[in-house]
């Protein structure tokens, strides 16, 4: 009984260290800028079918991508569309797919083309009904 | 720790606070903890050494381009050992404006963290903004496939296309100073990362074109040189001034 209160307590200062909060983490604004990206909140319950965890889709995010130790990473349901994606016939890849869009921050992702500009946001495109990841950008 | 809340699920990385509580009480924290898959190893040709930026290949001297254009063959290239987050192996044709950080440019890539090439696109408008970044899912495919970028004369816009798919595109008339070169070149970001091709297995980037009129036609260019910058890459001609192969040597 004595080590079920000891445990009990540390789990309650466990749950108090962490940051708990509603709002997406400070430095992922809710909304995004990347060129030809659209994206929109989603609720699952409008759905027909089920998604795949939050959990599973970074899980599938980082068996894609396995980000440096120290990243923030929030997953956020929404559909997107974008733009500046399209098969040969120049029809667009993604439109309006529900999608886990998966935001790692606080690392440095470098350029490539004879420049040293890094950006700090890396954001990889989950499919909410299959977990399939379908693409990765960063702008930022 | 993994917490969902609304439609956000937030993973903060742990604190000093965290990490004291999680030293008294270990069982706890592991239900909590986060640890996602690991990446294959494979192995690389030498130990990480620092960052820096390498090439290998060719550009094009002062020709004002309108697009570049390449067969690029798939070569997955090791990446130095020691996992440094700024390594990086990429093959890639490029356009560049006439002021720095002008640029735009499609081919694949590998960073660190990732297993594969993946093919991908990429701009910047110059000093002062952030680069634009896309990179599809699916891996490089074996054999070759056709990556280039060229300039729309009606609308302005620079566009990036890998096997017939476009992938990212910039208005560059309100966006680049004037004057504009190609680039055919392997890049990597540590000393010690591998560029696609090894001695036996070269990567071949082939049937290398550009435009350089505002006919649109894809041409041969002139006056290539190919070159290397470290001792550890080569190049050389299978058909000189259109046919480039990269290795590490």
């Amino acid at each position: 009984m004595k080590q079920l209160i000891v445990l009990g307590g540390l789990l309650l200062v466990l749950l108090a260290a962490s940051s708990v909060s509603a709002e997406p983490p400070e430095g992922i604004p809710p909304d995004f800028a990347m060129p030809g990206i659209r994206v929109q909140a989603l609720d699952a319950s409008t759905l027909d079918v089920p998604t795949v965890a939050s959990g599973k889709a970074v899980d599938a995010a980082r068996g894609h991508w396995q980000w440096p130790e120290g990243a923030q990473v929030a997953a956020r349901l929404v559909t997107l569309s974008d733009d500046q994606w399209q098969d040969p016939a120049g029809r667009p890849v993604l439109r309006d797919r529900p999608v886990w869009l998966v935001t790692v921050t606080q690392i440095e992702f470098h350029a490539r083309g004879r420049t040293d500009d890094v950006n700090h946001e890396v954001n990889l495109v989950v499919d909410a009904l299959t977990g399939e990841v379908l693409e990765l950008f960063s702008y930022r | 720790m993994l917490l969902e809340s609304g439609g956000w699920l937030v993973i903060r990385s742990r604190t000093p606070r965290s990490l004291l509580v999680t030293a008294i009480g270990v069982a706890a924290s592991l239900v909590f903890t986060y640890a996602g898959p690991s990446v294959p190893v494979v192995r690389a040709a030498a130990n990480c050494s620092g960052q820096t930026f390498e090439f290998d290949g060719t550009d094009p001297p002062g020709q004002h381009n309108y697009g570049v254009k390449a067969t690029i063959e798939k070569r997955t290239p090791s990446l130095c050992i020691g996992g440094a987050a700024w390594s990086d192996s990429s093959l890639w044709v490029m356009t560049t404006g006439g002021c720095d950080e002008e640029y735009i440019q499609s081919g694949y890539g590998r960073h660190s963290g990732e297993a594969d090439v993946y093919p991908f696109a990429q701009y910047d408008i110059g000093v002062g903004n952030n680069f634009v970044h896309k990179q599809l899912a699916n891996p490089v495919p074996a054999g070759s496939k056709v990556y280039y970028v060229k300039y729309n004369f009606s609308t302005g816009v620079f566009s990036a296309y890998y096997d017939g798919q476009f992938l990212l595109g910039v208005n560059v008339d309100t966006n680049w100073c004037t004057g504009r070169e190609s680039q055919y070149e392997a890049e990597v970001h540590d000393g010690g990362d591998d560029v696609p091709g090894t001695a036996a297995n070269k990567a071949s980037v082939d049937n290398m074109l550009v435009v350089t009129s505002h006919s649109g036609v894809w041409v041969a260019p002139q006056g290539l040189t190919a070159s290397s910058t470290s001792a550890r890459y080569d190049v050389d001609w299978a058909a000189n001034q259109t046919h480039m192969r990269v290795w590490t040597k």
